[in-house]
C-alpha cells in the first residue's frame, strides 16, 4: 500500500471508513445471475452516443456513452517520437487511465497493472488498422480516459470504438474504422455488450475487434471457461454487432463533418 | 539450552551434519543460458544463484559510459519464492540495490576495466534459493561467469563466509546459522592474497577476528581450487568441440590436453 | 508486446520466405508443426510448495543456444479473511518476472512492462473464477490460503508464453495444500475445577464436534508423513499453445513453436489455452497478438488444430508429470531406505 502512495497529491485522511451503503437485496428490480435479461434481449447492445471532436486542442478526439460506460479519447500526432533513434515505422503509443471516481471505490490517481492491460488490448485492435508506415519517426498518441466504468470488457470494446473514432476524426489514414463488442456467456445463452455484473456473472467473456469494412478481425480477447463451439459462437455474434456499430461511428462521422 | 537446534553439538558436528571447517557441497554449472557471453548456475549446498555476464558492450545508457575505463553494471534478482516467506522485492529496492553496489565495488579492483574504455559490462545475477552465505555465492557465480565471458581479470574473487559459535570458528554458514551468530563475508583474490571485500553486519569480539579471517582466507583458497577445475573442464569441452568436430567426439587432442594440464 | 529481437527488413523477409515455401523450411530444421525438444522437472525449489522448470530447446551436450527456461513456484500463505485482503475461499495470484539476463537489450522500463503483460495473461486466465480450487480453505469465513504463483523467465528463445503455462501448470499440479485442522479453546463446561481451559481438537469422534465446527478459532497443522493433498482441480489447468500465423486469409497456415527471430519475423499470433477435464474440452482463454489480422472463417479451422496439438501436448505433459512424480517419490523411498 504504502508504495502507491503519492505524496504530491491532497491524499484522503488516514482513518477512514467507507460509507455505510444501503443494502439493495430487497430490490426487486434489480438484475441478478440466473434472470433473464433486462430491458434488453440477449442479442442486443447498449444504445451508443458517440461524439467526435470534443476536445477542441486535440488533433483528433471522441466521446462515446453507452449507458454507464463513459469514455474520452483524444488523439495527438503525429508527431516526433522523442528520446528513440531511426524508426522505419510510427508508434502507436496508447495511454488509459482510470479517472479516480470512475470506480465504486476511489481508485488512486497511479498507473497501474489494469490500465496498461486495458491499453495493450486496445492497442492490439487498433494498430494493424492504422497506416503506420507512413509515419516514419513519429508516433501517434492516443490517451483515453475512462470516465465511468462498468466492466473491463465493456472498457475495452468501447474504448476501441472511441479510439477509433477519434484517429478518423484527426485525419490519420487508416484502412478502416475498427469496431469492438463484447459478448458474455450466460448459461447456454450468448449476451453481447454486458455491462459488469453481467460479465461477472457469466462464465466467460470475449471481446472481438474488427475491420467490417474490409471483414477482417484485428483482436480477439476470452477469458474464462466455454467450448470451442460457443466460443465461435460469441465471435460470430459480435461480429455481426460490429457491422451495426460500424454505421453508427460512420454517421456520427459524417454528422461531425463540416466543409470548410 | 536456548534453541532447539544445536548450533555446534558436543560431538563437534553442526546442525546439517558437517564439521566445524568443513564446506558445503559446491556444485558449478557453466553451460550456457540464453544468449549470455558467460553464464553460471552455482550451488552452495541449498543455497543456489545463476550469474549471466554479457559485454564489454556499448552501455544501454550513454550517461552510463566511462571515458577511461569500463562500466560495471549489477543488478540482482532475488526469486520470491526464494526464501522460508515469500516476498517480492522489487528492482529499486534499497537492500538490493545495495547488494548489488557490494557486489560491484568487490569486482572493480579485479576486473581490468581500463582495457575496454567507452563500454560496459553487465553482471545479472538471479538469486534462486536462499540457505546463507548468499552474498559469497553471488560473488563466486559472478567471478566464474566473468571468467567463461572471457573478461580480463587480475585474479579470481573466492568469497567465504565464517562465524564464531561461542570460541569455536565456523565456515561456510546456513541460514540457520546466520541466525544465531556473528558472522563475517571475506572475498579474496588468492594469487596476491589481496582482499576486496569484508563486511560484518554483526557484534564479533576483536579477539576472534583475526582467526576466523585467517581461516576464511585459507578456505578461499579450497574454493579457487574447485572453481579453478570446473573453468578448465569447461574450456576443455569448448575446445574439444570446436576443434574436434570432424573427429569422433570423446577424442582428445594430446598436444592441448597436456598444454592444459600444466597450467 | 514488442519484439525481443530486432530483424532486418531482409532477414525477415528471408525467414518468412523460407517458412511460406511449398515445402517449409526452417532453421533448425524442423517442420512447421514439430517441437524443440521439452525438458522438464519439479520440485526445483525447496522452499516453495510445488515448483517446475521448464526448457525448452536445450539441446543435450551441445553447445549452441540454450533455449526458453522458465521456472515457476507455488508458495501457499495463510490469509484472515475478516482482516487484511484474504477472500474467503482463498486466492489465487500470478506474478511473471523477466530476468535482465533474459532479454539483454531491454531498457529496464521496457523489461517492467513486458513482466507486467505476461503477469496479465497468466493472471487473467489462471485467477479466472471458473478455475478456482475448492481446497484452499482453511476455516470458512475466516482463514484462507493466498495461493502465489511466481514465474521467472530465466531466458527467452522464443515461444515463452507456452513455457510460461507448462511451468505454470506442472508447478501447480506439483503443489501440496498442508493438511490442516481446526482447534479452539474451549471453557470446561464439567465441575472438575482447576483447569477451565481446554484445547480441543476437531476429532470425529468427539461429541461436540458439531457444535465447534461452527466456531472454531484458531487452525493448526496436522501431522502426517505425507506433505498434503494436491490441488482439486488438477486437471483442469490448461495448457497453452500459440500458433504463429503465416497467412491468415482465407486458408490459415501456422507453425508451432517458433525462435525468437521467428517470432520477429512474422506479424500475428493467436494463443490458445485449453484445459481438458473429463467434462469435455474447455477454451480458457483466446489472445490473438501482433499487428495483423485474420478473417473470422478461418478461426474455426485455427481452433480445431489447436485443440488437437494442445491435446497432444497435454498428454504428454500428463505422462512426463506422473513420470517426475514416480521418479521423485522412488528417489525419496531410496533415501530412506538408506538410513
Amino acid at each position: 500500500m504504502s508504495t502507491n502512495f503519492d505524496r504530491r497529491r491532497i491524499n484522503g485522511p488516514e482513518d477512514s471508513f467507507s460509507p455505510v451503503l444501503v443494502d439493495d437485496d430487497e430490490d426487486e428490480t434489480k438484475w441478478r445471475p440466473g434472470k433473464p435479461r433486462q430491458s434488453r434481449q440477449p442479442q442486443d447492445i447498449r444504445p451508443i452516443f458517440l461524439q467526435p471532436g470534443l476536445i477542441s486542442q486535440a488533433n483528433g478526439s471522441a466521446y462515446i456513452e453507452t449507458e454507464r460506460t463513459k469514455i474520452a479519447c483524444a488523439v495527438y500526432g503525429p508527431r516526433q517520437s522523442k528520446n528513440v533513434g531511426y524508426i522505419e515505422r510510427g508508434r502507436l503509443n496508447v495511454q488509459v487511465k482510470f479517472a479516480p471516481f470512475s470506480c465504486h471505490k476511489r481508485r488512486a490517481p497511479i498507473r497501474d497493472a489494469e490500465d496498461r492491460s486495458i491499453a495493450v488490448l486496445i492497442h492490439q485492435s487498433l494498430v494493424s488498422s492504422v497506416r503506420l508506415e507512413l509515419f516514419p519517426k513519429s508516433t501517434i498518441d492516443v490517451f483515453l480516459t475512462i470516465i465511468e466504468n462498468d466492466g473491463i470488457d465493456s472498457c475495452v470494446a468501447t474504448g476501441t470504438v472511441a479510439a477509433s473514432t477519434a484517429l478518423a476524426d484527426a485525419g490519420i489514414e487508416m484502412l478502416g474504422l475498427v469496431t469492438s463488442c463484447a459478448a458474455t456467456l450466460m448459461g447456454e445463452e450468448i449476451w453481447l455488450d454486458p455491462n459488469h455484473d453481467e460479465a461477472t456473472a457469466g462464465a466467460s467473456t470475449l471481446v472481438l475487434a474488427c475491420m467490417p469494412a474490409l471483414n477482417v478481425v484485428t483482436s480477439v480477447w476470452q477469458n474464462g471457461t466455454i467450448s470451442p463451439k460457443q466460443g465461435l459462437e460469441c465471435m460470430k455474434a459480435c461480429q455481426e454487432r460490429c457491422e451495426t456499430i460500424h454505421s453508427i461511428v460512420a454517421q456520427s462521422l459524417v454528422s461531425n463533418f463540416t466543409p470548410e | 539450552m536456548a534453541s532447539r537446534v544445536e548450533i555446534l553439538n558436543d560431538g563437534g558436528f553442526r546442525s546439517d551434519g558437517r564439521k566445524q571447517y568443513e564446506l558445503r557441497d559446491i556444485i558449478i554449472d557453466l553451460s550456457q543460458q540464453g544468449s549470455a557471453d558467460g553464464s553460471v548456475v552455482l550451488s552452495h549446498g541449498l543455497t543456489q544463484v545463476s550469474a549471466s555476464v554479457f559485454g564489454p558492450r556499448e552501455a544501454k545508457m550513454r550517461s552510463q559510459t566511462l571515458h577511461d575505463r569500463a562500466n560495471i553494471n549489477v543488478e540482482v534478482t532475488i526469486a520470491p519464492f526464494s526464501m522460508g516467506e515469500r516476498r517480492k522485492r522489487s528492482r529499486n529496492d534499497k537492500r538490493v540495490l545495495d547488494f548489488a553496489s557490494t557486489i560491484k565495488a568487490t569486482f572493480e579492483p579485479a576486473i581490468q576495466t581500463s582495457l575496454y574504455p567507452r563500454s560496459q559490462v553487465d553482471i545479472y545475477i538471479n538469486v534462486l534459493q536462499q540457505d546463507g552465505g548468499v552474498l559469497q555465492a553471488c560473488i563466486n557465480a559472478t567471478t566464474l561467469a566473468l571468467a567463461a565471458a572471457g573478461i580480463p581479470l587480475l585474479d579470481f574473487v573466492c568469497a567465504v563466509t565464517g562465524g564464531v559459535q561461542s570460541a569455536s570458528p565456523l565456515l561456510d554458514l546456513t541460514t540457520l546459522e546466520e541466525n544465531d551468530i556473528p558472522h563475517l563475508t571475506v572475498a579474496m583474490m588468492p594469487r596476491t592474497g589481496n582482499i576486496t571485500l569484508l563486511t560484518m553486519e554483526t557484534r564479533l569480539h576483536v579477539d576472534r577476528f583475526e582467526e576466523i579471517f585467517q581461516l576464511a582466507t585459507s578456505a578461499g583458497h579450497v574454493l579457487h581450487r574447485e572453481m579453478k577445475a570446473a573453468i578448465k573442464d569447461r574450456t576443455r569441452t569448448l575446445v574439444a568441440a570446436m576443434s574436434v568436430a570432424p573427429k569422433a567426439v570423446g577424442e582428445k587432442d594430446p598436444v592441448y590436453s597436456e598444454r592444459m594440464d600444466d597450467s | 508486446m514488442s519484439a525481443t529481437v530486432s530483424l532486418s527488413k531482409s532477414e525477415k523477409s528471408y525467414i518468412r520466405t523460407a517458412l511460406g515455401e511449398l515445402s517449409p523450411i526452417r532453421a533448425d530444421g524442423r517442420s512447421l508443426l514439430d517441437y524443440r525438444s521439452i525438458a522438464l522437472e519439479t520440485g526445483v525449489a525447496s522452499l516453495a510448495n510445488g515448483s517446475a522448470r521448464v526448457n525448452i530447446g536445450k539441446t543435450a551436450g551441445e553447445e549452441s543456444g540454450s533455449g526458453t527456461e522458465v521456472i515457476a513456484a507455488v508458495k501457499l500463505e495463510v490469509e484472515g479473511v475478516l482482516e487484511g485482503e484474504g477472500v474467503d475461499g482463498g486466492r489465487l495470484m500470478c506474478t511473471v518476472s523477466c530476468s535482465p539476463a533474459a532479454y539483454p537489450h531491454l531498457s529496464s522500463a521496457a523489461l517492467d512492462d513486458l513482466s507486467y503483460d505476461m503477469t496479465i495473461i497468466l493472471n487473467q486466465c489462471l485467477s479466472h473464477p471458473s478455475l478456482h480450487p475448492k481446497n484452499l480453505v482453511i476455516i470458512p469465513k475466516r482463514r484462507s490460503w493466498l495461493l502465489t504463483l511466481d514465474v521467472i523467465v530465466l531466458s527467452d528463445s522464443g515461444n515463452v508464453y507456452d513455457a510460461l503455462f507448462l511451468a505454470a501448470r506442472s508447478a501447480l499440479c506439483d503443489t501440496k495444500v498442508p493438511k490442516t485442522r481446526s482447534v479452539q479453546y474451549q471453557p470446561k463446561s464439567n465441575a472438575l475445577g482447576e483447569q477451565d481451559v481446554e484445547m480441543s481438537a476437531e476429532a470425529p469422534a468427539s461429541i461436540f464436534s458439531t457444535k465447534e465446527v461452527k466456531s472454531t478459532a484458531d487452525f493448526e497443522l496436522a501431522d502426517y508423513w505425507d506433505e498434503g493433498e494436491p490441488l482439486d482441480i488438477n486437471q483442469e489447468w490448461p495448457v497453452c499453445v500459440t500458433l504463429n500465423l503465416l497467412s491468415a486469409k482465407s486458408l490459415p497456415t501456422y507453425f508451432l513453436d517458433a525462435t525468437s527471430q521467428e517470432e520477429a519475423a512474422i506479424p500475428l499470433r493467436l494463443l490458445l489455452l485449453f484445459s481438458f477435464s473429463p467434462s469435455g474440452t474447455r477454451l480458457q482463454s483466446m489472445r490473438l497478438m501482433g499487428d495483423g489480422e485474420i478473417q473470422l472463417e478461418s478461426m474455426t479451422q485455427l481452433l480445431e488444430s489447436g485443440e488437437n496439438h494442445a491435446r497432444k501436448l497435454f498428454q504428454a505433459l500428463k505422462n512426463k508429470l506422473q513420470e517426475e512424480d514416480f521418479r521423485r517419490n522412488q528417489k525419496a523411498l531410496a533415501r530412506f531406505d538408506l538410513r
